[in-house]
């Protein structure tokens, strides 16, 4: 559920809409404001945009400025934050997991994913420490295929589970022909 | 079980980096050809530790600008193929001439806003291949640097002619304390602990940053609840070692 996503008619849509139009010239508004931009008139309906806007929060769309105030967030598509990554690393050559947080306001499993895919790819090497160190500058970032690899592993895990399972059919198989013999 | 206070990173915005973001918009509007005049160089400086590098090369990252850490060691030809380099071009040539027109071109073809640090370290000897860069493809050129750096521009009529602004990164503020600890952990201080912490870092946002993760283990080790007090800031702070 993304800002830039296709617009569905929900009330959760209402609300968004209300508050691209209250933000449009990049300012902040408040939750008053937003109610009565999406005319919101019943008081069900305004407890319900707050839990709208808590979401909204949640998922990384909305940041709260401050009490009842909030903004839109400036969301980078994956391939951006990466970038935005690769450069930080090639500026700092050694970088912590927390640099990149901070830097590149990535999440922190993201910004760790990222650079252990990269220590695979052999383009840097991360210490005890934690901290990763730039030891094949290519230039371009390099291709990540971290999506490629969790689904190699999500079919390899799957794999795993039905061989499982159709052991122990099998053994469950033979013990009731042994049982039947026995009869 | 009460919960944790977690240490988050996050990069924020102190007085210092709201100064560097007008510094940078008023750049960009100036090479937009909104205003007369070929001011296109920047300069940033201030004393180690007050994070300057850090907010240079956070927005260099997210506005696919160009940043350059000198070494010591390099020659002119060196810094001329660190900069080919940066700007994309693989095999930089062998020779000074060359190497500064391919970085020119590239210039051209793709301006991008470049940053240099520590430049004061070599005297004049690169400020003026940054003036011409400067002078020659338009772009926009920030040096950034410690406190002899404004004095050598000064010293250079042709570069500080040219140098649009100045900006001096200062000590943290009280308010920028209270924020960054806020924001990282979602601590509140007590007048008497933001004392202690504005004291003790003397304005050194990498103290603040330290003195933050040291807080945030002390209150959960001590198991402290609500406002931060002058106790565990002083713990924190190992002020109370200090003496």
């Amino acid at each position: 559920m993304t800002m830039g996503g296709p617009q569905k008619s929900s009330f959760a849509n209402k609300i968004r809409t209300a508050i691209h139009e209250l933000t449009a010239a990049g300012t902040e508004c408040s939750t008053t404001n937003i109610s009565h931009q999406a005319f919101i008139q019943k008081p069900e309906d305004h407890k319900r945009m707050l839990g709208v806007l808590c979401d909204f929060r949640k998922a990384g769309e909305l940041e709260r400025v401050s009490l009842g105030v909030y903004a839109l967030t400036n969301r980078k598509k994956p391939e951006e934050k990466r970038q935005v990554m690769w450069r930080v690393l090639r500026m700092r050559r050694l970088v912590t997991i927390d640099d990149l947080v901070e830097m590149a306001g990535v999440h922190r499993d993201y910004a760790g994913e990222w650079l252990r895919t990269l220590e695979k790819q052999g383009v840097v090497r991360i210490g005890t420490n934690g901290a990763a160190r730039l030891i094949k500058d290519s230039l371009e970032m390099p291709e990540v295929t971290d999506n490629a690899e969790k689904l190699r592993a999500l079919r390899e895990k799957k794999k795993k589970a039905l061989s499982a399972a159709l052991n122990s059919i099998e053994i469950g198989m033979d013990k009731a022909r042994a049982a039947l013999k026995d009869l | 079980m009460e919960k944790k206070v977690q240490f988050s990173p996050r990069f924020v915005n102190t007085r210092n980096v709201r100064s560097f973001a007008v510094l940078m918009d008023a750049l960009m509007f100036a090479k937009s050809g909104h205003t007369d005049g070929d001011e296109r160089l920047g300069c940033v400086w201030g004393r180690a530790g007050r994070g300057k590098t850090r907010t240079v090369q956070t927005w260099a990252a997210n506005n696919d600008a160009v940043f350059i850490e000198t070494v010591r060691s390099w020659s002119e030809l060196d810094f001329l193929k660190k900069i080919c380099l940066e700007l994309g071009i693989r095999n930089p040539a062998g020779r000074r001439g060359k190497a500064f027109s391919d970085a020119l071109d590239s210039l051209l073809i793709n301006p991008r806003v470049m940053f240099f640090d520590e430049i004061e370290r070599f005297g004049q000897k690169y400020l003026e291949i940054v003036r011409d860069l400067a002078k020659l493809s338009g772009g926009i050129f920030v040096l950034v640097g410690e406190e002899e750096l404004p004095h050598l521009m000064r010293q250079n009529r042709r570069v500080w002619s040219r140098t649009y602004r100045e900006m001096e990164f200062l000590p943290a503020e009280p308010s920028d304390v209270v924020s960054y600890i806020n924001q990282t952990t979602g601590l509140k201080l007590s007048t008497e602990a933001l004392a202690i912490f504005h004291g003790v870092s003397g304005g050194d946002i990498r103290i603040i940053r330290r003195d933050t993760i040291n807080l945030v283990h002390v209150v959960n080790s001590m198991e402290r609840t609500g406002d931060v007090t002058g106790e565990t800031a002083k713990i924190a702070c190992k002020a109370a070692l200090k003496g």
